[in-house]
């Protein structure tokens, strides 16, 4: 058994090679142990450092790059199958009620008065941006209490992508000073009001999404955030 | 089973040839050891084909990462003294896709008797 010098060195050698991610960091330094102590047990002369070479060698040319690239393919697509999970979990029985819900009381506002329409929207909006930043920013600060760097920080990229249309092809119309002459159609209200609510679906995803990170990376790694 | 799939990969002996039989393999020995760990995989198989066949470290962790991500695998962490080991595990979907992969396996070892072998088919 490698001592604890040893292992903490296998950290270090990790981190000099570019994995920067702790999840990859711990499976990597399990590997690299139990290849070095295989090797040091069969060959009693061999150092830890020659056997550490030795190991390294064995994963080609690359190294460790094509496993620490793939990890973070993976760790994406595993966020992005989680949201929209999340997000069609939302159209289900009966959760859908509360879609249901939402886009009847935004056209019936829409109806009583176009004006505090528009501006339910653009609060709602505003609202939501403010709920993402802060809700990324809590994960981020988490994380940067460890020391560590985890995957799930990667989230942050992934929120702007899909409020991204929202933002800048809907957000923008509410201002415009006709937008009132424009949406004066009971089916451009609907579609307004079904946008608005499918946004705000979006939003309580998303929230799902990071604290479902969050409590995960808790679970796994409770020595680490423990202290924080 | 995975015995004598791994046997009649290693009998091809090209990398190449069972690059992409390594997936199946992998479910195929979760599947009968339960739990495993990275580095226990890539010995179990060098030891059930006898050095033959050896996984290499730059394709099998991307392959478990992936299906990890694809819902087939599932992760566990054990503290085991000075370093925490990641075991992996078939959920639910992964044991449904043993059964589904074990005969796509038995089918193409099948085709590839036909075709190398016709005696024994």
């Amino acid at each position: 058994m490698l001592s604890n010098e040893q292992i903490e060195s296998l950290f270090i050698f990790c981190e000099k090679h570019f994995v920067k991610y702790y999840e990859v960091q711990l499976e990597l330094v399990d590997h690299l142990a139990n290849a070095v102590e295989t090797k040091m047990d069969k060959d009693h002369k061999l150092t830890f450092e020659k056997a550490l070479e030795e190991v390294h060698r064995d994963f080609g040319v690359m190294g460790f790059a094509p496993l620490v690239s793939e990890k973070q393919i993976a760790a994406e697509e595993q966020s992005r199958k989680l949201f929209w999970k999340l997000f069609k979990d939302q159209f289900r029985w009966p959760k859908i009620l509360g879609f249901l819900v939402l886009t009847v009381a935004m056209f019936t506002i829409s109806k009583f008065d176009l004006s505090i329409f528009k501006w339910s929207f653009v609060s709602i909006m505003i609202a939501g941006c403010i709920i993402e930043i802060y809700s990324v920013l809590k994960i981020h600060i988490l994380l940067a209490q460890t020391g560590k760097k985890f995957l799930p920080g990667k989230i942050s990229e992934f929120v702007p992508c899909i409020f991204f249309p929202f933002y800048v092809f809907y957000f923008p119309s509410f201002l415009d000073k006709n937008f009132l002459s424009a949406v004066n159609s009971t089916s451009s209200t609907l579609f307004y009001s079904i946008l608005l609510s499918i946004f705000i679906i979006m939003i309580i995803a998303i929230l799902q999404t990071i604290s479902s990170a969050k409590r995960s990376l808790i679970k796994s790694f409770p020595e680490v955030f423990s202290v924080t | 089973m995975i015995h004598k799939i791994l046997m009649y990969i290693c009998s091809m002996k090209k990398s190449s040839l069972y690059k992409g039989l390594l997936e199946p393999i992998i479910i195929q020995l979760l599947k009968d050891n339960g739990r495993m760990y990275g580095f226990e995989i890539t010995q179990k198989v060098k030891m059930l084909t006898k050095n033959e066949l050896q996984i290499t470290e730059g394709a099998l962790y991307p392959l478990l990462h992936r299906l990890e991500a694809e819902g087939l695998l599932e992760v566990s962490m054990e503290n085991i003294g000075n370093r925490i080991r990641k075991y992996y595990s078939l959920t639910k979907a992964g044991k449904k896709e043993t059964v589904g992969s074990k005969k796509e396996i038995q089918s193409f070892v099948e085709t590839l008797q036909i075709l190398f072998n016709p005696k024994l088919a």
